[in-house]
């Protein structure tokens, strides 16, 4: 579990795997969810397909909604 | 409307009375409480009738001060010294800024505190008291003081609230029976009597401790011990605090510093065996 204190907002969140993963990889370069989807895979040593990229596009929503990603 | 000031740590109260009888009881209740710092009190509390006409005709007192909450249930003029306290709560609870609270009570020893902490009804505070009694100093009762910035905790040793239960034993162990306030019948929480801190803890009170043990005592149970996790401590905590928020990033900075201290549960069916637990979980840190 990784706590996240969102200044704008004053929020504190807790993140279950893989959003902190998802973060800090978008925090090294930006990018969409289908590559996001590749190098958390890669990251965590798992098998990258369909079902992989809907969950990273389901969380990566859920992060913009609570305001903690935002797309370019 | 009558007034009444004291300093509790650092918070400096004026309270305010429409009935003189809720203040006099404060006012024995708080003897030997130094004046505000520099006569300006930081926190102002009031009682008064509901309606005018209810100062006299069936008394009815509200809750209020410079922080109020909508909808507070008026209390019987009989209850006044609770509403009072109620009173200095809500504006602690929802005025204060210069500190963490945690909804806790805390004693000393060696310049080390003991947090105990949970619901209301966990028996933290009648265990604070008890510990108050033998060899420890009673740093607070229903609210902590944390320094986000020294993590320092800043004693508030007000009147400890006991309820039910805890009345007859406390009683059996303080020789000083001036140190009690009225007995309050069928109060929303039972019975209830507020209990003065000894001297010592008054006398105290600008001596600051650093937090080194969290305990979660919880009354009425078969005696068990358990661990818990940083995630569900960190929750707990927050939850308790009534100030977590509003401190903004100060709050989150000092709770994740209070994360890592040690950390406990416990069960306890009496006093005793409670005590006992606490004893046995201070030794192991070194406290």
């Amino acid at each position: 579990m990784t706590l996240l204190y969102h200044k704008p907002s004053g929020v504190t969140h807790f993140l279950a795997s893989p959003l902190p993963e998802m973060l800090a990889l978008l925090r090294e370069v930006p990018c969409g969810a289908d590559i996001l989807a590749e190098r958390l895979c890669h990251r965590l040593a798992i098998p990258c397909n369909d079902e992989a990229v809907t969950v990273v596009t389901e969380r990566l929503a859920e992060l913009a909604a609570i305001g903690l990603v935002h797309s370019a | 409307m009558r007034h009444l000031q004291i300093r509790i740590g650092p918070a400096g109260f004026r309270i305010g009375s429409a009935w003189p009888g809720p203040l006099a009881a404060m006012r024995d209740l708080y003897a030997g409480y130094p004046m505000p710092q520099d006569d300006i009190p930081t926190h102002t509390a009031r009682i008064e009738p509901t309606r005018f006409w209810r100062r006299w005709i069936r008394p009815q007192v509200a809750i209020c001060g410079d922080h109020m909450l909508m909808d507070t249930v008026p209390m019987a003029l009989r209850h006044g010294l609770l509403a009072a306290e109620m009173a200095m709560n809500l504006q602690m609870a929802l005025g204060e800024r210069r500190f963490l609270l945690l909804h806790a009570a805390a004693v000393e020893r060696g310049g080390k505190a003991l947090i105990l902490t949970g619901e209301s009804g966990s028996g933290k505070s009648t265990l604070a008291a008890m510990l108050g009694e033998q060899g420890w100093r009673l740093l607070a009762d229903e609210f902590v003081l944390i320094d986000p910035e020294s993590m320092m905790l800043h004693p508030f040793p007000r009147a400890v609230s006991l309820k039910n239960s805890a009345i007859p034993e406390m009683e059996r162990i303080v020789a000083d029976q001036s140190r009690f306030g009225p007995l309050l019948r069928d109060t929303p929480k039972g019975h209830l009597r507020h209990l003065r801190p000894n001297a010592d803890a008054i006398a105290r009170m600008d001596t600051l401790a650093a937090p080194a043990l969290i305990l979660f005592p919880r009354f009425g149970e078969a005696p068990q011990v358990q661990g818990i996790g940083r995630a569900e401590l960190f929750v707990r905590l927050t939850q308790g605090s009534t100030n977590y928020i509003p401190l903004g990033e100060r709050g989150y900075g000092a709770m994740t510093k209070l994360m890592t201290l040690p950390a406990a549960m416990f069960a306890y069916p009496d006093t005793a065996s409670g005590l006992d637990i606490v004893e046995r979980y201070c030794a192991e840190v070194g406290l």
